[in-house]
């Protein structure tokens, strides 16, 4: 009967059906499955979408909808993973977010989507973000990693201004930083003292997991 | 001026259904709008306004679309180079981008001072350019704080060329440019843009305010990108990018009715691998026809904001068709203003020789809208006659002599020669003969200079500007 359910979250997902999703995820926790398992399914399936992704079987859209139904599933089986006292297992958390005065986010959905497919519990904190309202961010979740995106010369200098907040907040040293966007290069990510960048969205999950160290 | 009909690829009754769509969308689901005055002029014009969404009703959209009118007026720092955008004209605009890209490894980099004012002094040489725009064709400048580049980019153009440019908005730069155009008495033509979808943020709103109070017309831009920020058929796409055009030209005809508005098609589909917008792509180029279709029945100018961004990284065979192909396809739908001349890979590389491999390709376009006249004069029955069956010749006929130079194009830089003349040559193509074109314009060509006192001045509003980002921490 688990199986069943389990069996059905993830076709919710691999169908891109976020209505279904939610609904298989609350039955999860009507029947008393192990939320633990209901999450590694759907991570599995998202991540089995984000390799046909990658072979170019299948397109951004279907990536997107498997994202959007897994997000749809997602706090009703954390609640019940919390309230069970265990702790999900994940590589850790990364708050994610595109900087102040830049609203792009095609980008930065894509990479937490990545993130979320491969195992990190993934804060989106949205567009246009203070950098005040990052450093917060890590400081709350206990951030691991810290995902910046600009996709505008005059917005990537953020980036630079929220790694010196989290310097003067102490902050610095216990979380990684890794940026992105068209503006972003490998030259100003070094220069601003980012820990990571990478071009594309499909490699900022492995290079979250080397800035882990998993 | 275009002669021929316009392409045309809707039916009455489609653009009829678009309109309607329109006018549903601006009627129901509105346009979020991040500023109090403007949500208060709206509210004060009969809008429905509940928070930040505003519900335009039909009738107001229908008065102020009366109120735009069909071609406008720009003046340029030279005569002969005033413009007006409209009706039958089709005008082409300089390339935008952000770094210049070396022609042999294809890498980028920031381009110096020295750079973009070359740049600009080769849009100045090239008859087919006749506009340049605000972020062209260098944003990353060399010494060049980022929140400067737009100031130090529109002083280029004024005092490298005389031909009208445009003035974009970020961080009220737009206040200092507004004084710098004043200084020379030329116009701009403002930038101004709905952020997809269906959104206008404080800055863009305080911008249109100050364009409007200095009098300029407007490029209202448009930029979907096809399944991503707007819907993924065309359709749907015309309609919301429609409606943000349109409820920009409300906010702009409100503030001072009569106001020129160009509108603007940026919209692309969206390449589902990269999540990067796909330029060059002939679902763009469907998109502008339609939209100027639909902008001509409503008797307001238009500009096709894509051909000249491609995809391809290189000036190659791909640039070659992405950019002539859109050109084309734009050109023959009747838009007024076609982006082109210079940048290479979408508006992140630009490189003069681009430019002045456009030049042709404007021409090429340009001479294929002027048709061709059919009188007595050019039947020329008489000569067809006369002539008669072989060996029967043309070529040493005066009707010839007259007629032939302009019943062809001859391009300025491609490769035209026979093969053995080719081979002496040293086998060069067109690439080669833009770069010694090139060459011999920044060698040659002379652009007036703004007359000593407005250059001061000029200069003095640039320091108070580096002054006024060094207090906000912005430098």
């Amino acid at each position: 009967m688990s199986e069943q359910i389990i069996e059905e979250l993830k076709k919710a997902i691999l169908e891109y059906d976020s209505v279904t999703a939610a609904r298989c995820a609350k039955k999860v926790v009507e029947e008393r499955i192990d939320p633990v398992k209901a999450l590694d399914a759907m991570v599995d399936a998202v991540r089995s979408v984000g390799d046909a992704f990658g072979k170019r079987e299948l397109w951004l859209p279907e990536l997107v909808g498997a994202a959007d139904a897994m997000q749809s599933a997602l706090p009703i089986i954390e609640e019940e993973i919390a309230k069970g006292g265990a702790t999900r297992q994940s590589l850790g958390t990364i708050v994610i977010g595109t900087v102040q005065g830049d609203i792009h986010s095609i980008g930065k959905n894509l990479v937490a989507t990545f993130l979320l497919a491969h195992g990190f519990e993934v804060r989106d904190l949205g567009v246009d973000i203070e950098a005040r309202q990052f450093v917060e961010a890590v400081g709350k979740w206990h951030a691991k990693v810290l995902a910046m995106s600009a996709l505008m010369t005059t917005t990537a200098p953020e980036q630079k201004k929220v790694i010196q907040m989290l310097t003067s907040e102490r902050l610095r040293d216990r979380v990684k930083v890794m940026v992105g966007g068209a503006a972003i290069t490998q030259e100003f990510a070094r220069e601003i003292g980012a820990d990571g960048y990478e071009s594309t969205a499909v490699q900022a999950a492995p290079l979250a997991r080397s800035l882990v160290g998993k | 001026m275009r002669k021929t009909r316009p392409l045309e690829i809707l039916t009455d009754e489609q653009v009829e259904a678009i309109h309607e769509g329109t006018l549903e969308a601006l009627e129901n689901t509105g346009i979020n709008i991040f500023h109090d005055r403007a949500l208060k002029l709206l509210r004060d014009s009969g809008c429905d306004v509940t928070e930040n969404r505003v519900r335009f009703p039909s009738s107001l959209v229908e008065e102020c679309l009366r109120k735009v009118p069909s071609s406008f007026r720009m003046k340029a720092r030279n005569h002969e180079d005033d413009l007006r955008i409209g009706s039958n004209r089709l005008h082409f605009m300089y390339g935008a981008a952000m770094r210049i890209v070396d022609l042999e490894t294809w890498e980028t980099r920031p381009a110096t001072l020295k750079e973009l004012d070359d740049a600009t002094r080769i849009a100045d040489a090239l008859d087919t350019v006749h506009i340049i725009p605000d972020t062209a064709p260098y944003m990353e400048l060399v010494g060049v704080p980022p929140v400067m580049a737009y100031i130090m980019d529109i002083v280029s153009h004024l005092r490298n060329s005389t031909k009208i440019t445009v003035s974009g908005y970020q961080s009220d730069c737009e206040t200092f440019q507004i004084r710098i155009a004043k200084t020379v008495g030329v116009d701009m033509l403002a930038f101004i843009g709905a952020a997809a979808p269906l959104t206008f943020h404080q800055d863009s709103c305080e911008a249109l305010f100050r364009y409007a109070a200095a009098g300029f017309p407007f490029m209202v831009v448009a930029s979907d990108v096809m399944g991503g920020t707007g819907p993924a058929t065309i359709a749907g796409s015309l309609v919301s990018t429609n409606a943000e055009i349109i409820g920009t030209l409300i906010l702009i005809q409100l503030t001072r009715p009569g106001t020129g508005i160009l509108a603007s098609d940026y919209t692309m589909p969206l390449d589902m691998r990269t999540g990067h917008p796909c330029f060059g792509d002939v679902g763009a180029s469907l998109h502008t026809v339609a939209f100027t279709q639909i902008m001509r029945k409503y008797g307001i100018p238009t500009f096709a904001n894509s051909p000249g961004f491609a995809s391809s990284k290189k000036i190659d065979f791909q640039a070659a068709y992405e950019r002539s192909m859109s050109t084309l396809a734009a050109a023959l739908a009747g838009v007024n203003v076609i982006v082109l001349h210079g940048s290479i890979y979408g508006e992140y590389t630009f490189h003069p020789v681009q430019a002045v491999l456009d030049d042709d390709i404007a021409n090429w376009v340009g001479r294929l809208l002027q048709g061709f006249e059919v009188d007595d004069e050019t039947l020329a029955l008489n000569l067809i006659d006369e002539v008669g069956p072989i060996p029967g010749s043309y070529l040493g006929k005066p009707h010839t002599r007259k007629w032939w130079k302009s019943q062809q194009f001859i391009p300025q830089v491609a490769d035209r020669l026979t093969y053995p003349e080719w081979i002496r040559e040293g086998k060069k193509s067109a690439i080669e003969y833009a770069q010694a074109r090139m060459d011999e314009i920044l060698r040659t060509h002379h652009v007036p200079p703004i007359p000593r006192d407005q250059d001061q001045q000029i200069e003095a509003i640039v320091k108070e500007a580096e002054k006024h980002y060094a207090e906000r921490g912005l430098l």
